[in-house]
């Protein structure tokens, strides 16, 4: 039957025709990686040497060759952009954007870079480790950014043969010092702002339309600057703890019990007073008990 | 009495109570300057400025404040927390379930549930408003209230939208939690709002919306479907009449 060209054609990825599990395909791979591994064109890690025995130079490369012929790249092009952080396989940033746009889905990455005005101060989170807890837990800090500009970054393209524009979530220097990244030792951030807007910004386009494209691995660059805290699901401690206590006890502004107090900057004024433990300022509860000063902050309401 | 909404969102916050004669300024999240145009440069009628925590979209401008021997009241965890350079005012210390009168407003500070040192929302008693709760960022509130006449309250996401938005990888799971564990979300609102006699309430501001994990409309829609009250969206440069009765 004589096929009618004007039928759409449906483009179909390349899709991994290699087969760890196929004794003859795991025999041409073993080849193919020996000949990568004898190479002196091929990073340190995937080149056989006196400190990277052969079989783990081989390994290194059948897996970079694997992930080169699911994603349709050069097997050499893998192997020099692909870079273990703390442990992490990731990309480079640049070779995240070039696989985009080269990709035959979309038009290539497109910036747009607005300035937000002055940064201001901002509080943010650091993670820094506790040894009681034996984990890294938050501690809120601030940060002075009144002498810097808040820059914002959206990558944005289409996709071929499509007039919607798809964007990235806007990435500025606000969320950077938010979320640490500026503030870290030896930060690009403070240094090369604008290429690193553009790299996250691209990053996180590639995570929400095209995450294929990474394969679930983050940039060089996200490593360094995302710490992975354990994940801990709060909803359902969340969900409890505002059954058992939320709209519970009633208070009334008009009430008559002796529970008002006038600050006074004698009295109240933090900048020059230590905080006593509990009310401490002889202030009547609603049952009409008064505070010694000594005890614990009352659980209850101090209504 | 009139409210004015001179910033509700991450990137500031700040409300003033004004009528002829006096106004309250609730959180120092943005420049004087703005304050001071809300006020039609009468700024000798502010009588106070009350700050609910200390992160910097509700206290980043508390200098400026006291700068413009404007007095302000906090908890003493928040001042603490807030690391306020100027000194020649001190800022008054709230305490949760003490009473404090500021000009003809009476404020009754309670504590809240927010990541912060010592966090305060504000039952607000003034003749002409009536009583006025004010929420914000809080992830629920501990408190019921009683004779109600107008409310503030903050409804930061959508539980939908937030894991719509995660599910893209818009945002990272890890601000999850934090939004779980700080924020209220649109249900709790709501629940918080059908949990209290409305009654006598004249207005209802949805204040504090996220940028992302929020949708306006259909939050005041909602609002208003459950609640039968006036409802409002606490945009920038909102301004409403904040009266006991719409009358």
């Amino acid at each position: 039957m004589e096929k009618d060209k004007n039928l759409p054609v449906q483009q179909v990825n390349q899709v991994a025709n290699f087969d760890f599990f196929n004794p003859t395909h795991f025999d041409t791979m073993q080849r193919v990686c020996k000949m990568f591994a004898s190479s002196e064109l091929v990073p340190d890690m995937y080149r056989a040497s006196s400190e990277n025995p052969v079989d783990k130079a081989m390994a290194n490369c059948m897996i970079a060759v694997e992930m080169a012929q699911r994603i349709g790249a050069s097997p050499l092009m893998i192997m020099q952009n692909m870079i273990i952080i703390y442990g992490r396989p990731s990309w480079s940033s640049k070779f995240l954007v070039a696989t985009v746009n080269t990709c035959g889905r979309f038009n290539p990455l497109q910036y747009k870079i607005t300035n937000l005005g002055m940064l201001g101060k901002i509080d943010y989170t650091e993670y820094e480790w506790n040894k009681d807890a034996k984990k890294k837990l938050p501690v809120k800090k601030e940060f002075d950014g009144t002498k810097v500009e808040n820059l914002q970054c959206i990558a944005y393209t289409t996709a071929k043969g499509s007039e919607e524009v798809l964007e990235s979530a806007p990435i500025d220097i606000k969320l950077a010092v938010q979320e640490g990244w500026y503030t870290k030792a030896g930060s690009k951030w403070q240094t090369m702002t604008r290429q690193m807007l553009m790299y996250r910004a691209a990053s996180f386009w590639t995570n929400a339309y095209a995450p294929e494209l990474s394969m679930g691995m983050k940039t060089e660059d996200e490593i360094r600057d995302i710490i992975d805290i354990p994940y801990e699901d709060v909803s359902e401690k969340v969900t409890k703890e505002k059954a058992e206590n939320a709209n519970k006890t009633v208070i009334n502004i008009d009430g008559d019990r002796p529970n008002a107090q006038q600050s006074t900057p004698e009295t109240k004024d933090p900048m020059n007073a230590e905080k006593k433990s509990g009310k401490g300022n002889g202030e009547l509860f609603p049952n009409g008990q008064t505070d010694t000063g000594n005890q614990q902050k009352p659980k209850g309401p101090n209504f | 009495m009139e409210l004015t909404v001179l910033g509700s969102s991450s990137a500031g916050n700040s409300y003033v109570l004004q009528n002829d004669t006096e106004a309250l300024v609730i959180e120092c999240g943005v420049s004087i300057k703005e304050v001071k145009k809300a006020v039609d440069f009468n700024i000798s009628k502010i009588v106070g400025a009350i700050v609910s925590h200390e992160h910097g979209d509700h206290a980043g401008y508390i200098d400026e404040f006291l700068k413009a021997r404007i007095q302000v009241y906090a908890s003493y965890g928040t001042v603490k927390a807030a690391k306020v350079s100027y000194n020649n005012l001190p800022i008054l210390y709230l305490e949760s379930g003490c009473k404090t009168r500021i000009g003809n407003f009476t404020v009754l500070p309670f504590d809240v549930k927010h990541d912060a040192a010592e966090p305060l929302g504000f039952l607000i008693k003034h003749n002409e408003t009536g009583n006025i709760l004010f929420v914000t960022d809080s992830y629920y509130i501990p408190y019921a209230f009683t004779g109600m006449n107008n409310i503030l309250i903050e409804c930061n996401y959508r539980t939908d939208i937030l894991e719509r938005n995660i599910a893209a990888g818009k945002i990272p799971t890890k601000m999850r939690d934090r939004l779980l564990e700080s924020h209220m979300s649109f249900e709790t609102c709501k629940e918080a709002l059908l949990a209290n006699d409305l009654s006598k309430v004249n207005n209802i501001v949805l204040i504090h919306l996220s940028d992302g994990n929020s949708n306006a409309a259909e939050f005041k829609r909602d609002i208003h479907r459950a609640t039968g009250k006036n409802v409002h969206v606490a945009d920038k440069g909102l301004k409403i009449p904040f009266n006991k009765t719409p009358f």
